[in-house]
């Protein structure tokens, strides 16, 4: 039931994130059709006077992927049509000396290009010297677990705890860590054996991690120390915690058994 | 101070009674305890700590009519495959300083019943024991053990 609510709000939440994403390349799009249709062709287009596609030949008409305002005849991305490139995400005409193309060389001075290139799916105006990216702004700005940082469910430190510093690994591997329930990296872990591993449950936090009946639960999460990653430490409080919690459970059972009375039982012979 | 032993193997014929190594000549053992209760008169964990009453006599065959205490004293009570003991050397004989063995295991405090009645004149012999089992988490148990 529970894995079920899951996947209908990841289902729900990838739904809106998908209108947020349409919604905010609308007018991006739009751009681009009006730029496409003063001369251009588009994307995948194949017209035969003057439109390049994807992956077109180097004909000297071909359209660019993300639109050109060059008037030399420098191939772009998919081709070249110098007059009337199609743009997919600006338009030639609105933005004549900042159209960027799809996979074109930034640093090719010859293409009149300037440094703060086009993206894809993103607004120049909202980075426009942040250079192309392949996201929108705001994914980017908010992704975690980046290279060099400790990701979220681990705890960063500067040195190895330690408990594990003497000690020998005896495996390393990648571990897969996810954020929020989406798949999000993987880092390296060092396996010191014994019920240290259960650590590493902490990157795919499950519901019952967070409950003492769980092992999960008695283990600290990961340190992230230079890269990689190590068990988390043994917390003797939430031993005590966990005892507590388990002698108030089974209280709570034995009253509710014990209190509907004695039974009355006759043994013969 | 008595030490009374009875002692059967299912029949009269091997049914005897000796105090303090002599041979009695009985008609009737009785003994009779009540205990190991709540205030409300159901049975509950504490055996003899929780008061009750108890009483032991013998009548002899020379004189039905008259009851002979037992205790202060130690009485054992051997039936096939039972076993029951019971002691109170207090010389008032106060209830608090009995004490009861069942096949070896002390049931003082979780005896609830206890009946022994050997009864030649009437030919009638019954003997059971009732002990309050309490578990920690499963159900309390009052349990009967019918000995003879």
């Amino acid at each position: 039931m529970t894995s079920t609510r899951w996947t209908m709000g990841r289902r729900y939440g990838l739904g809106l994130l998908a209108l947020a994403l349409v919604a905010f390349h609308a007018p991006v799009a739009e751009a681009g059709r009006s730029g496409g249709s003063r001369g251009g062709s588009s994307f995948g287009g194949s017209r035969s006077s003057s439109g390049g596609s994807f992956g077109g030949s180097s004909r000297s008409s071909g359209g660019s992927f993300g639109g050109s305002s060059r008037s030399s005849g420098s191939s772009s991305f998919s081709g070249s049509k110098p007059s009337s490139g199609g743009s997919f995400g600006s338009s030639s005409s609105s933005k004549p000396s900042t159209g960027g193309s799809f996979g074109a060389p930034r640093t090719a001075p010859s293409t009149g290009r300037s440094t703060s290139g086009g993206s894809f799916g993103s607004s120049s105006s909202s980075k426009p010297s942040s250079g192309g990216s392949f996201g929108s702004p705001s994914t980017t700005s908010s992704r975690t677990g980046s290279f060099g940082s400790a990701p979220s469910f681990a705890r960063s430190s500067s040195s190895v705890p330690r408990y594990y510093s003497s000690r020998t690994p005896i495996s390393s591997s990648p571990l897969p860590y996810a954020v929020a329930g989406y798949a999000a990296g993987s880092l390296m872990a060092h396996r010191y054996g014994g019920w240290s591993d259960y650590s590493y449950g902490w990157a795919h936090p499950r519901w019952y991690y967070y409950t003492p009946f769980s092992p999960a639960f008695y283990y600290g999460r990961p340190v992230y120390v230079d890269g990689a990653l190590y068990p988390g430490s043994f917390s003797l409080g939430r031993l005590i915690f966990g005892a507590i919690a388990l002698f108030f459970v089974v209280a709570i059972i034995a009253g509710l058994v014990k209190g509907r009375g004695p039974k009355y039982t006759t043994y013969s012979g | 101070m008595n030490n009374v032993e009875f002692r059967t193997g299912g029949d009269w014929d091997t049914t005897t009674l000796f105090n303090n190594g002599e041979e009695v000549f009985a008609s009737q053992l009785f003994v009779e305890l009540h205990c190991g209760r709540d205030e409300w008169g159901n049975p509950a964990d504490g055996g003899i700590g929780n008061g009750g009453e108890f009483a032991a006599i013998v009548r002899l065959q020379e004189d039905p009519s008259r009851e002979v205490g037992l205790f202060p004293g130690r009485l054992e009570m051997i039936f096939p495959r039972h076993n029951l003991t019971i002691e109170n050397t207090h010389p008032g004989f106060a209830f608090e300083f009995t004490r009861i063995w069942y096949n070896g295991h002390d049931v003082t405090d979780d005896v609830v019943d206890l009946l022994v009645n050997i009864d030649a004149a009437n030919n009638q012999v019954q003997a059971y024991i009732t002990v309050y089992r309490s578990h920690w988490i499963a159900q309390d148990e009052v349990a009967t053990y019918n000995i003879i």
